[in-house]
Parts: C-alpha cells; sequence; structure tokens
C-alpha cells in the first residue's frame, strides 16, 4: 500500500467535482452515487475504498457482473490496494452463514412445492366451489408460477405483507372499477385493435373481470403465505442468524456495491441484515437508485469520464444470423491481422448470452480465440454434456437419452448404423405395427423399447451383427461402465469427472482441436468442476446422482451460472449486454441490434401490483371483450409500460455502445420491422447518417446477390 | 479444487479400430406423413425417433389438449354425420358434453389436474365456435361424414404409407370429397403458405391423403386445416382446394387457395425418394436439419450436433 501523504495527494487527481464528491464523502453514511455509462463511477468508487482502506476501515466490495467486478478490482490494484477483493452476493452470503445460503433458486424450488396443491386442484376452495378455477393466468401454469414469485419478492422486499397486499388488492379494485373513464379512454388512436377491444367490454364483463381479480388477489395473498412459512425468513439466515451480521459489520463497516441498479431483493435484504435499515456504511453505486433504497446523500455524476470522442462507427444489417456472425469474425480476423488490435481488446457483445453464439461458431471455425465474459448456462454446453453423458451413463445406463450421447462422443464415435442396431431388439419376431394396444399393454410396449439400448449396450446382446471397430469399442465401454461407477462413489465429484474425461479420451480429444475450440472446451471443462466443487461443499452427503439431476435442474431452467475464471487477454471477449458494465474495449461489435433481439420483444407478466390500483391481471378469460381485462390495458396506457420498458433497453444499448474506445460496430440481421411498438435500434442509427458513421450494408447486398 | 491434466491420456478407446461410417439402409415396415414431416424438419430427429425409438415420448400439454379434442370429436361425428340435419342447440349440447367427458376421464394424463380443467373450459369454448361454424358450412353445402380417425393405407411403389384421417366428407350434392383435418396447434398463416410448405417438401399430409383417397377411388376436391386453438375466435379453417393449374396470381393472405395437381404429384415423387433413401440407397449419417425444432424434442439432450439454443425472443 502506498504512504499516506502520497495516497492524499493522488486521491482527487483528475476527477471532476462529482467524483471528488463522491470520494471525499463521510464513510459511515449510506451513499448514492448515480450516473451513466461513462460517468466514472468504477473510478470514484476505486479511489473511495483506497481512501477507506488508507484509513484502516474494514472494506467489503460487491457487485455483479463479472466483467465489472473484474475490472473494479483491477482498478482498485491499479491504486496501489491488492488485498481487497470485489465479492459476489450469493458468495457473501454463502461466507457468511459457513453453511448453504438459501439462494434464489432454492427458493425458487421451495416455492414450486408451495404452488403444487393449487395446480392440483387440492385446495378445499376448489372443492367447496368457493374459488373458480379460471384464474386470470393460471392457463399457462408455469409462467403464472414465476409470475406469482416474481411478484412476490417484490412485494417482500418492498416490506407489503400477504395481509396488506390484500387489503390494498380490495382497495385498488374499489379505485378502479367504475370510476375509470374506459370509453374515453378507447378513443385513443394509438390504440391497437386488441386494446380496444379489451377496453370496450359491458358491465357484466367488467364485474366479472373484476371478481377474478380479488379472487386473483386471494390466491397470491395464499401463496405469499404460504412460502413465508416455507422459508421462515430463512434466506436471510445467513447474514442474521447469531452472531454473525454483527461480528461482519465490526471487521467490515464500510460497504461498497457496484451496479447497484441491478440488485435483487435478496442482495438489498442481505445488506439491511447486515448494515441496519438505513444501510449505514454502505455505498450504492449505479444508473439509477436501487428499488427501496433511501441514501443519506446522493450524487449524481454528469461528467464524461472518457472524454467527449466518439469511436468510429460502422453499421452493418445482413440477411440472416450467419451472415451477420460470418461479417462479425472476418471483420475481427481483419482488424488483428491488418490493425493489429489484440484480440484481448476486441468484444462481441449481444442482449443475452445466447445471442452470441453465431459469432461463436464462426469464430470456431476461423480458430480465432474467444471467451465468456459473466454468466453463462453451462449445462447445455456439449463438451459438458460429453462428459456428464459419459459419466452418467455408468451411473444412470438406464437414461437412453445420456447413453445414446455417450455413443456418439468423439472417443467412441459409434455410426448412426451401429446405434440403429444397438436400438434394436436382439432376436425373436418384431413387434407387430398396428396392433390395437389397450393402454396398459402399450405402456409395456414403450418400457421395452426404452429398456433395449440399455440391454443391448450392458449385455451385449446384439454385438455379433457389429462392425469389428463398433464392437471393440462397445466391449470396452461396457467394461469401463462399472469401474466408473465405482469410482462415482468413491471419489469426490470433480476428481470423478475429470477421472471420466481422461479415462475415456475425452480430453485428448480436446486437445486435438484448433486452439479455440479447445481452450473454450477446457475453459467450460473447468467451469463444470467449479460447479461440482461448489454442490459438493453445499451437499456434502450427495451422490454423482444428485448432481445429475441438479444438472438437468438447471439446464432446463436456462440458469446463468457465474464463474470467476481469469480473462484471457488473447481472445475476443463475448459476454451479454448486462455484463459489460464497467468494461472497456478498443473495439466493440454490438450484434442483434434489432427487434426481439436487442431489444427484445416486450412481454408483460400475467399480472401487476400496484399500492393505488391493487391488483391488474392480464388474461381476460370472460368470453366478451379482448384478450386482455380491462383493467390491464387502462394500467399500461396510463403508466406507459411498454414506453418505459423500451426506453430502459435504449439506455443499457447505449452503455453497450459506450465500451467502445476506437471503433464501434453496430450489427443487426433479418428483415425491419415497421418499429412501430419496438424500436429498431440498428434502424434509427442508418437513419440519422451521422457524420463518421459508415453504413457498409449497401456494399455487402450486392456480394449476396451475386452469391 | 480439481484442475485437468495437461497431457491427457489418450483414452481407452485410442488405439481401437473405428467403427466405419457406412451408408445403412433401414428396414421400415411402413412410413406415415407425420414421420417425413419429421424427415423434412430435421433428419436427425427422424433417426432418433423412429430408426433408434429408444425413448418414451410423453409429448407436451399441447398434444393431450389435441387428441382429447381429436376424441371428443371423433364420437361427436360418429352422431352427427349430417350436420345439416341436426338441431344446432342439440349439437353444441352433445359436443360438450362428450369434451366434458373425455378431458374429466383423461384428466390424470396432464402435468397438474389445472391444465386438464382449464384445458377442459378451453375445449367447451372452442366448442361452440365449431359447432357454428359446422352448422354454416353444412347449411350452405350439405354434406355427410363418410368416414372419421378413417386409417388410410397407401403403397407407393412398393412403400407401405399408414395415416389416420380426422374426417372426411362427402358432399351431397357434387359427391366431391373434402378431407378435414384438426389442427390443435399453430398451422400455416393462410393457404399460400401453406402450399409453399408442400412445393417445399416441408409438408406430407396433404399429399398423402389426397394420394391415399384417390387409390381408394375418392374424388378429392379440397383439404380443410380446422385450427382449433384459439377459444376467442370464430372457427376459420385454412382450405386449399385441389386444381389442375393454379391462377396466376395468388392472395398469399388469404385463408383460402389451391394447390395443383402437379405439385401434389411432385410431392408424390419426394415421399417415394425419401424412402428409397431410407430403405434402399441408404444413408450413412442422418443430419440435422437446418432450423431444427429442438425445444420439444425429447432426443435433445442425445444430440451431439445441435445448435445452441437461440436467445430469448421476449424479455421475461
Amino acid at each position: 500500500m502506498r504512504a499516506g501523504s502520497d495516497l492524499r495527494d493522488t486521491l482527487l487527481d483528475g476527477l471532476d467535482d462529482g467524483q471528488r464528491a463522491a470520494v471525499q464523502a463521510p464513510l459511515d453514511i449510506a451513499l448514492c452515487v448515480i450516473g451513466g455509462t461513462g460517468s466514472g463511477k468504477t473510478e470514484a468508487l476505486a479511489r473511495r475504498v483506497v481512501r477507506a482502506v488508507s484509513a484502516s476501515v474494514g472494506v467489503l466490495v460487491l457487485g455483479h457482473g463479472d466483467a465489472a467486478r473484474l475490472r473494479l478490482a483491477a482498478r482498485i490494484r491499479e491504486l496501489g490496494i491488492s488485498d481487497v477483493r470485489v465479492e459476489r452476493f450469493d458468495e457473501l452470503a454463502r461466507r457468511l452463514g459457513g453453511r448453504p445460503s438459501l439462494a434464489r433458486l432454492e427458493v425458487k424450488r421451495r416455492f414450486e412445492r408451495c404452488i403444487e396443491p393449487l395446480f392440483a386442484l387440492a385446495w378445499p376452495e376448489f372443492e367447496r366451489g368457493d374459488l373458480d378455477v379460471e384464474i386470470p393466468g393460471l392457463a399457462w401454469p408455469e409462467r403464472f408460477r414465476d409470475d406469482a414469485f416474481e411478484l412476490i419478492l417484490k412485494l417482500r422486499e418492498a416490506g407489503i405483507t400477504p395481509d396488506q397486499f390484500l387489503e390494498g388488492a380490495h382497495r385498488g379494485a374499489e379505485a378502479f372499477y367504475g370510476r375509470a373513464n374506459l370509453a374515453e379512454l378507447a378513443r385513443d388512436d394509438r390504440l391497437t385493435d386488441r386494446q380496444r377491444a379489451s377496453l370496450l367490454v359491458d358491465e357484466t364483463t367488467l364485474a366479472s373481470q373484476r371478481r377474478r381479480e380479488l379472487e386473483l388477489a386471494e390466491v397470491l395473498t395464499r401463496l405469499y403465505r404460504s412460502l413465508l412459512a416455507e422459508i421462515g425468513g430463512e434466506e436471510l439466515a445467513a447474514a442474521a442468524h447469531g452472531d454473525a451480521a454483527e461480528e461482519h459489520r465490526r471487521a467490515h463497516p464500510f460497504c461498497v456495491v457496484d451496479d447497484a441498479h441491478a440488485c435483487r431483493p435478496w442482495d438489498l435484504a442481505l445488506l439491511r441484515a447486515l448494515y441496519g435499515n438505513d444501510l449505514r456504511g454502505v455505498t450504492l453505486a449505479g444508473q439509477r437508485l436501487a428499488a427501496g433504497v433511501a441514501a443519506t446523500m446522493e450524487i449524481r455524476l454528469s461528467g464524461s469520464y472518457r472524454g467527449a470522442r466518439r469511436p468510429s462507427t460502422t453499421l452493418f444489417r445482413a440477411p440472416d444470423a450467419a451472415a451477420e456472425a460470418r461479417f462479425v469474425a472476418e471483420e475481427i480476423v481483419r482488424l488483428a491481422t491488418e490493425r493489429n488490435i489484440p484480440l484481448g481488446e476486441i468484444a462481441v457483445i449481444a442482449r443475452e448470452p445466447r445471442g452470441t453464439a453465431a459469432v461463436e461458431r464462426e469464430f470456431a471455425a476461423r480458430d480465432v480465440p474467444f471467451q465468456h465474459l459473466g454468466s453463462t448456462s453451462l449445462f447445455d454446453d456439449p463438451i459438458v454434456l460429453d462428459v456428464l453423458s459419459l459419466a452418467g451413463a455408468a451411473w444412470e445406463p438406464r437414461n437412453a437419452v445420456r447413453l445414446l450421447r455417450a455413443l456418439q462422443t468423439p472417443p467412441i464415435a459409434l455410426s448412426d448404423k451401429t446405434l440403429h442396431r444397438l436400438c434394436a431388439p436382439p432376436s425373436g419376431p418384431q413387434a407387430p405395427l398396428f396392433e390395437e394396444v389397450g393402454e396398459a399393454e402399450r405402456v409395456v410396449k414403450r418400457g421395452e423399447v426404452r429398456d433395449t439400448l440399455t440391454r443391448n449396450v450392458l449385455e451385449g446382446s446384439v454385438d455379433e451383427k457389429l462392425s469389428d471397430g463398433a464392437r471393440l469399442r462397445l466391449e470396452t465401454f461396457r467394461a469401463a461402465l462399472p469401474r466408473w461407477r465405482t469410482q462415482g462413489e468413491r471419489l469426490p465429484l470433480a476428481e470423478f469427472l475429470v477421472h471420466v474425461a481422461d479415462e475415456s479420451g475425452l480430453l485428448a480429444w480436446l486437445d486435438t482441436l484448433p486452439a479455440a475450440r479447445r481452450r473454450h472446451g477446457r475453459r467450460q471443462l473447468r467451469r463444470l468442476l467449479m460447479q461440482a466443487h461448489d454442490f459438493t461443499v453445499e451437499h456434502p452427503h450427495a451422490t454423482f446422482g444428485d448432481f445429475l439431476a441438479e444438472a438437468d435442474d438447471l439446464a432446463a431452467r436456462n440458469v446463468e451460472l457465474p464463474h470467476d475464471l481469469p480473462l484471457d487477454h488473447d481472445a475476443v471477449a463475448l459476454l451479454a449486454a448486462e455484463e459489460s458494465y464497467g468494461h472497456e474495449f478498443e473495439v466493440v461489435f454490438a450484434v442483434g441490434a434489432h427487434a426481439r433481439s436487442f431489444p427484445r420483444y416486450f412481454s408483460p407478466p400475467s399480472f401487476y401490483y400496484s399500492p393505488q390500483y391493487g391488483v391488474i391481471a392480464r388474461e381476460n378469460v370472460d368470453d366478451g371483450g379482448g384478450p386482455d381485462t380491462a383493467k390491464f390495458v387502462w394500467y399500461s396506457v396510463k403508466q406507459r409500460l411498454a414506453e418505459k420498458y423500451y426506453a430502459r433497453e435504449r439506455s443499457l444499448f447505449n452503455a453497450v455502445l459506450a465500451r467502445a474506445r476506437s471503433l464501434l460496430y453496430v450489427t443487426a440481421y433479418g428483415k425491419a420491422t415497421r418499429a412501430v411498438r419496438n424500436p429498431e435500434f440498428l434502424e434509427e442509427m442508418r437513419a440519422a447518417r451521422e457524420e463518421g458513421v459508415r453504413d457498409v450494408t449497401q456494399g455487402f447486398e450486392a456480394t449476396w446477390r451475386a452469391l | 479444487m480439481e484442475t485437468l491434466p495437461d497431457r491427457p491420456s489418450a483414452g481407452l478407446f485410442a488405439q481401437l479400430p473405428a467403427d466405419q461410417q457406412e451408408p445403412f439402409a433401414a428396414s421400415r415396415p411402413y412410413f406415415s406423413a407425420s414421420q417425413l414431416n419429421t424427415f423434412a424438419n430435421c433428419p436427425r430427429q427422424y433417426f432418433f425417433r423412429y430408426l433408434c425409438g429408444a425413448v418414451e415420448d410423453d409429448g407436451t400439454y399441447f398434444t393431450r389438449y389435441g387428441t382429447l379434442v381429436h376424441r371428443a370429436l371423433e364420437r361427436f361425428h360418429e352422431e352427427y354425420r349430417r350436420p345439416h340435419e341436426g338441431d344446432p342447440v342439440t349439437m353444441e349440447q352433445r359436443l360438450l358434453t362428450l369434451i366434458d367427458d373425455v378431458f374429466r376421464a383423461n384428466a390424470k394424463e396432464f402435468t397438474w389436474a389445472v391444465q386438464a380443467e382449464l384445458g377442459r373450459i378451453k375445449a367447451r369454448k372452442v366448442a361452440r365456435h365449431y359447432v357454428r361454424w359446422l352448422v354454416a358450412r353444412a347449411r350452405r353445402e350439405p354434406f355427410e361424414t363418410v368416414a372419421i380417425e378413417g386409417r388410410q393405407l397407401l403403397d407407393l411403389e412398393g412403400f407401405s404409407f399408414v395415416g389416420y384421417i380426422d374426417r372426411l366428407d362427402r358432399s351431397l350434392q357434387s359427391g366431391e370429397i373434402t378431407i378435414i383435418d384438426y389442427k390443435t396447434g399453430n398451422v400455416a398463416e393462410s393457404a399460400y403458405a401453406y402450399r409453399e410448405k408442400v412445393r417445399a417438401g416441408a409438408d406430407f399430409q396433404l399429399p398423402f391423403y389426397y394420394w391415399a383417397r384417390r387409390a381408394q377411388g375418392d374424388r378429392v376436391a379440397s383439404l380443410a386445416l380446422v385450427q382449433l386453438k384459439d377459444p376467442r375466435l370464430p372457427v376459420e379453417p385454412l382450405e386449399v382446394r385441389i386444381v389442375a393449374e393454379a391462377p396466376a396470381h395468388a392472395d398469399v393472405r388469404s385463408k383460402l387457395g389451391v394447390v395443383t395437381e402437379s405439385e401434389l404429384e411432385r410431392s408424390r415423387s419426394a415421399m417415394i425418394d425419401l424412402c428409397e433413401r431410407i430403405t434402399k440407397t441408404g444413408i450413412t449419417r442422418y443430419d440435422v436439419g437446418d432450423d431444427p425444432p429442438c425445444d420439444y424434442c425429447v432426443y435433445a439432450g442425445a444430440c451431439r450436433e445441435r445448435p445452441a439454443p437461440g436467445a430469448a425472443e421476449f424479455a421475461r
């Protein structure tokens, strides 16, 4: 650490007034530092941390996006402080609890148990006929469940109890029905026919919508109470239980939260559990004030820390996703070779992690090294699935999907011809094809089909019909399975996975791939090992089968998992828009800048809640009117929900563009919409024809036509 | 933390001879239009589903809902073969009762009871629209239902095809046959779009029905795809008439359209070609389709070549 005097001299150097105020503000208050992209929040935060450390105040630094956390940590290190980590919230919860924290996913799983009796229609109200099953939104149970969960989280975070929620629902219904002038609103020519039909409903339909709305409120209240009973405040236990919170506060009286606008209800609840409801000693920095936070002091940064120079911008619209990805990859190769721009200084940013998949394929084809920054789903990755299928075949050989995959993995590489034979019954007459079987008989027959592959693989029933290569491979695989099974019972999870990946030859195969794919594959496997390790820590008595079930569940939910792998400086970064905060690159490609991709289409939830207007159910289940309830349309128009959503998306898009220091590419694909309800960001930029902005779409169109 | 070895072993299989990839002809005693549609969308899915058949596919809510609606309509039309002679109120009541019966008897097939119950309510709403449409159509041109869920067998140059037609109506005026197919899922946006699918070899259903009935000596005039999905909308079938020549200009948005006999002939040839490739010429590797329907494919986890899942188009 630097000497105190040097530090004081340099701490405020080069900062604007807002940043200086942020650095100098008292440490023991609740401070909010608000600023847009490039306003210098990260710099101010880093120096504020340095100030606290130099004053021997214990510091806790928290962040969200992995990229942003790494960047903040790097900046703090550059300022001479090497022993401060930027933690994730879930890491903190786990560390404080000294036992598995009840993460959001776990709470959601519990909520899913709470809602099962509703889905089973097992509530006595249904039996008694007190509750109409046509509850708005319930026709799509999974969506209803997700939306109910999100709403309940928000209610809890806002400190609204179930009773208060129900009371508000009744009050809100009173405020709306009979008072809102729907006919007048319906004359608004900005409305769609669908919206207008929803507004123009007769009194009977409106009365029915009111009744259903209040029934929905009763249902949600009951679910809210069930969840509270289920978790019993446990999700905060890691921080609040015993002396842990107090001990933490003594050790780290000063806390800094970067990208605080991304805080989830849990995160704020955890902070409150640690620092009290007034968040004394907490500095929250973000693009906007975190919901429900009342700061002692608020500092708004308005300066442009990065300076006014705009990056040179290129616009491009491709006919399809593959052409867009090809353009991006070719440009990156050109920039790297002709202009010697290091790959680590190039980023491809999409609205969400999966938006870079096409580019990733092009990189792999051209052997361009790449890396995912930030959270991505892991359990749908091909190499991860390969390892799990090989290990899983040993553990659950009856799982035909996994077994089929294992047999196709590169080390085994059975042909389609062999797979076909392995799935056929070994001998005896073929089952009749058009038999009129009863249900019971049909189940048995299907069961037989399902077991055939497993039986043929494990028992070698059709080995004699296979080629020499196939038979030898199958025999080897068959011999390995019991051994792997034993190792799966004996070894720690991660070690077992490494063993199978190595002994099967999957790792050796991976190393034969071109460098970019090899490196990516190894990174993904390292992430898998981290997940296995964390799972073992959280579930010390779990089996490999439990881990497989967890992997399947996470894949089905498309859970994006964070990771702490270091950044490679010679690989192009692929990241999602929300992970890009705090990052800068020489060159940024903002891809998929078209409606349905960035921004994604606005899709309202099944219901909203407003303290003033109560529950606003979306689905109109009555015959009269349009597909949405009158109140929902009224509320959407009044609150300008779609406009606000697209404004947030626009802000995020601008934040992505601001990641570029020198060169910015904005690309999209497909035919642009008319942008009546949803903006087309690329088309807006093309239409603006700003100086210094190059639109290369036309040149490529000629090439495609020639092709 | 366990780490990956820098120098991995060659592995158990490294020294073994390869399993040579070579074409193989699969024995298929029969084909169906939906099988070939699957092949057209994704040959790999066809391979897994029909040539491997290693997994039991329980279907989705939508397939269960569709099956039960079909079942209720099957029983309904057994009773009302000449809809123009029936009393609309009684007919509607009867169909509602049948829907109640089949959904309640099969509620356990759904993941959740609420799906069965709300499916039943939805089907009742759809049924009202359906009867209204049926009665109007029957009054416009009286017809007789000559087959319901009729099993169709067709031999195409030695390849056996089997399928089930939801309903066959014969006009009492012209004697022409209309093939009725109930759709509880999505259908093409217009008759023109459907025709394009037939022309592109992406949909073999109509060609199969057409050739199956032709083989029986029927004069097939049209195919009507009756969408029974949205309880709010009146039933408006997508209907294609079979004609010798298509008009020069087609309304690309209309629900009414045509398909030509020569297009059906080409589709027939394509069906035979596919069957020959699968069962005679042989295929070395069944590739993944250009835009494969992985979301509802039970073999998605077994498919090493499936494209990475796409990004969500709607914000949630």
